[in-house]
């Protein structure tokens, strides 16, 4: 069960909302105990006997995060904090990255004689881990560094670990955040609950009628092939990914907030049109900000920050950005996605304080935004090639394609490698992008559809669900952020 | 379960934001149901019917057929069958050659269909209240599903059904889903949502089509004299369609005897074997169909015409005696039922010119039907108005 199978829809979500606001009425510990069932029931359905290592997590960071506050021994303090981060990080390491290690070394063995090979695990990877497992040694962190006390009760911390809406795919929320969310009882709240069904809807119409047809083309493109060389091809390509990487996470997310929502509970929002970002900074402010503010405010800052000189800065720049696209994924596609993040990082900032530069801001700012938008967004385009093309010759042939090298143009081409939908799906591209521009300009499209009247909300949400109900492709595509 | 909404003074106003959630779902609902089953239906339609989006508009015109002849004052008779009756019958010149007044034949018969696939229509021709129906029954009317060897016939079945169910009312549903068999009934959509369900695998495609007619000027759609279109409805040229559909052109024409010859030789052994050559006389899922057709229509006081059409003369040179025993006893046990007249012509003499191909009639087979046909028909209006 996720959140584009019915029965997430027909019966998992009403009778949660059923039970917590009946049978927990007005009742705070039974409303959390219900929302704790439910949360593993749902990770029950998505994962099965993986549900231990949440428990594992859960309990440990529980017993951490206790440890911590009562003492003020800063050796026993750290120890704990150790355990947390090795039992959390260690989870990660086994179930994600083993078998990605072992074949690279591997790969690398291959070329020194004499050194072992290791057989693989083949170890399934738990739905939500890289979620679930940053979101508790957070809450960890911040009881170590004194920013938050623990939560009283474990039930109250389980649930904040296992909640249902954010478990899988986030956003990673922070504790803090959450324990303030859930410290009154909850109550059905018609403002909320219509937000809630504007994101639900919202959502779902991005990834089935969006996501779900652009992904067509990006696999009918990304193969082997000729037509690797057509740039007409590899632009759209580039777009179509970007477009559905994009359109497919934040789906997920607006669901989740929406189902929270529903539930009388606000998480954090994760998206702010990244398409319209006007420098890689602005970028990393509007994409997966929740994981953006986690690599910040977690590895970034202890690895020094901007608090120790330029060189340790951007050292602790480029280290955020490998391991955060690391944490995409076991494949070195993902490293290369980072770094190439970082480089553009540490490139807009050594730029921003060039005279010329300076200048070209001040006298033009209009023409100067609208540049820095046009090469912001050059590059991350770019960089979304690397994160969907695995393979390294057809990666290669991309980008060299993508930035015009022994590139050729051929309309023909482009008709015969694109799916039987063409003009459709180029549509709907064309349709996201002016939507996404809307967005940007409004501050929120879903945030102004639910302060929309009875008969505007009604329209539109009608419109999108008929939408959604009849562009959506036969075939549904995972959610991509499943895979991390 | 207490409401919030935003402070408000007064319970009355306190519960506004709960009724504008509830209202609001409430349009959001209708635009949902209304756009599915009104415009999205409306969108796809054109591109069904003139061959685009499927291999043969005909089959999608049915039910849209049927309320044009609800609408038509005239006296109407309304032929079912397969495409040996659409290729035999001509609605226009049996109009013409009919003593009737204002009288209008109309031709559904299509492509592969038997009693057991055509049943699902009956509630709707009976409510365009028909004075005769014609049913083609033939030896390719009567088969078993048992050991049949025709491996696309459930490819069609789901085809058919599902395309039927589309467009059909929900008020249609009736008797006709319990003979079908369980494996088939999954293709029916009972409810709104299965049917919503069923437009939506079409709309995506229908798009694409108007899109690339708009863009690139390239259509699927059929030419208009090709067998797989049919007209816009409501157009003049649907008028003419319902009555004189596109006809198959001959293949036999070009064929000297000998070809004919070598040509049956190729493929009757085969043919010969297969469950259209071998009609059961009863316990079939298509006879409990026809039953359940013929008393319909007989119970809404509805002319039944059994029509038995020919295949051609050398045909039979490749069956065994009484290979087609199965449909003489079928005809023989319905012609017993009042208001049911047979008109079995399978066994009289036709002249070889008037066949395009193994079973289906030509130009002139369609003249000789419409000369032997229209009296009969005649006959049972005159005793009807009496």
């Amino acid at each position: 069960m996720d959140f584009v199978t019915p029965e997430y829809y027909y019966w998992f979500l009403p009778i949660v909302f059923l039970c917590t606001f009946t049978i927990g009425n007005k009742k705070r510990r039974r409303q959390i105990g219900i929302l704790l069932v439910s949360s593993y029931v749902f990770f029950w359905f998505a994962s099965g006997w993986h549900i231990m290592l949440l428990l594992i997590s859960t309990m440990v960071d529980w017993n951490a995060a206790k440890r911590i506050f009562a003492s003020d021994d800063p050796v026993i303090r750290k120890r704990w904090l150790i355990a947390s981060l090795t039992v959390n990080l260690g989870l990660l390491a086994i179930f994600k990255y083993l078998d990605f290690f072992i074949e690279s070394w591997n790969w690398a063995s291959l070329r020194v004689p004499g050194a072992p090979e290791i057989g693989t695990f083949g170890l399934l990877l738990p739905v939500g881990i890289s979620f679930y497992t940053f979101q508790t040694m957070s809450y960890t962190i911040d009881v170590y560094r004194k920013k938050n006390d623990p939560y009283d009760d474990l039930l109250s911390f389980a649930c904040y670990a296992a909640f249902f809406p954010q478990l899988v795919a986030g956003p990673i929320v922070r504790a803090d955040h959450f324990r303030k969310e859930i410290e009154n009882t909850l109550t059905p709240n018609s403002a909320r609950i219509r937000l809630g069904l504007t994101l639900i809807v919202y959502g779902l119409a991005k990834k089935l009628v969006i996501a779900d047809n652009v992904a067509i083309h990006v696999d009918s493109i990304f193969i082997d092939g000729e037509h690797l060389q057509n740039i007409g091809l590899i632009w759209w390509g580039a777009l179509a990914f970007g477009i559905q990487i994009y359109c497919d996470f934040s789906a997920y997310t607006d669901i989740a907030i929406g189902s929270a929502y529903l539930l009388g509970i606000r998480l954090p929002e994760n998206f702010k049109s990244p398409y319209a970002a006007n420098s890689p900074q602005d970028f990393w402010r509007r994409w997966h900000i929740s994981l953006s503010t986690w690599l910040r405010d977690y590895l970034y800052i202890s690895l020094g920050g901007s608090r120790h000189g330029k060189r340790v800065m951007l050292m602790a720049l480029m280290a955020t950005m490998l391991l955060g696209g690391l944490w995409h994924g076991a494949a070195w596609n993902f490293v290369l996605w980072g770094l190439l993040h970082g480089l553009l990082l540490i490139i807009h900032r050594s730029l921003k304080n060039v005279k010329l530069v300076v200048k070209f801001f001040e006298r033009l700012p209009k023409l100067a935004r609208v540049c820095g938008w046009a090469t912001t967004q050059y590059f991350i385009f770019m960089t979304w090639l690397v994160f969907r093309v695995e393979d390294t010759s057809m990666l290669i042939q991309s980008l060299k394609t993508y930035v015009g090298l022994g590139a050729h143009w051929n309309r023909g081409e482009m008709y015969e490698i694109l799916p039987e939908i063409k003009y459709l799906t180029l549509a709907i591209g064309l349709l996201f992008f002016i939507g996404h521009f809307i967005s940007w300009k409004v501050g929120g499209l879903k945030e102004w559809i639910s302060r929309q009247n009875v008969l505007v909300w009604g329209l539109i949400i009608g419109i999108l669900l008929t939408l959604t109900f009849h562009l959506r492709p036969a075939e549904t595509v995972d959610f991509i952020y499943f895979r991390f | 379960m207490g409401m919030q909404g935003t402070p408000q003074d007064g319970n009355a106003e306190a519960s506004k934001p709960g009724q504008d959630l509830i209202l609001s779902i409430l349009v959001a609902s209708f635009v949902l149901l209304y756009l599915s089953t009104n415009t999205v239906p409306a969108l796809i339609k054109p591109a069904l019917l003139d061959g685009s989006l499927i291999s043969n508009g005909r089959f999608a015109m049915t039910y849209d057929g049927y309320e044009t002849v609800a609408d038509d004052n005239a006296v109407t008779v309304v032929a079912i069958g397969s495409s040996i009756l659409m290729e035999a019958m001509d609605g226009q010149c049996m109009g013409g050659k009919s003593s009737a007044e204002n009288i209008r034949f109309y031709n559904f018969a299509m492509d592969g269909s038997y009693p057991y696939t055509e049943m699902v229509q009956i509630p709707a021709l009976i409510e365009a209240e028909p004075d005769v129906v014609l049913i083609e029954i033939g030896p390719n009317s009567l088969w078993g599903w048992t050991g049949d060897i025709w491996t696309g016939g459930a490819e069609y079945n789901e085809f058919r059904f599902q395309l039927m169910s589309m467009t059909m009312s929900p008020h249609h549903m009736d008797d006709w889903y319990y003979i079908l068999e369980p494996e088939d009934r999954i293709f029916i959509d009972v409810n709104q949502s299965e049917k919503m369900d069923a437009w939506s695998e079409y709309t995506r495609d229908a798009i694409e089509e108007y899109l690339s007619r708009e863009i690139d000027d390239v259509s699927n759609a059929m030419g208009a004299t090709s067998h797989s279109y049919v007209p816009p409805i409501g157009s003049d040229e649907w008028d003419t369609y319902l009555s004189k559909p596109n006809w198959r052109t001959s293949k036999f024409d070009e064929k000297t005897p000998e070809e004919i010859r070598e040509y049956l030789d190729e493929v009757m052994p085969s043919k010969s074997q297969q469950g259209v050559y071998n009609p059961k006389s009863g316990g079939t899922q298509n006879h409990m169909a026809l039953d359940y057709t013929i008393h319909e229509l007989l119970n809404a006081s509805i002319d039944v015409v059994l029509i038995g059409t020919p295949h051609h003369p050398w045909v039979n040179g490749y069956l065994e005696p009484g290979q087609l025993d199965g449909m003489n006893e079928t005809y023989a046990h319905y012609s017993q039922f009042e208001g049911v007249t047979p008109l079995q012509m399978y066994w009289d003499e036709w002249p070889t010119e008037a066949f395009s191909d193994r079973n289906h009639f030509d130009s002139d087979g369609r003249e000789i039907f419409c000369e032997r046909v229209t009296p009969v028909i005649d006959s049972i209006i005159s005793t009807r108005l009496d």
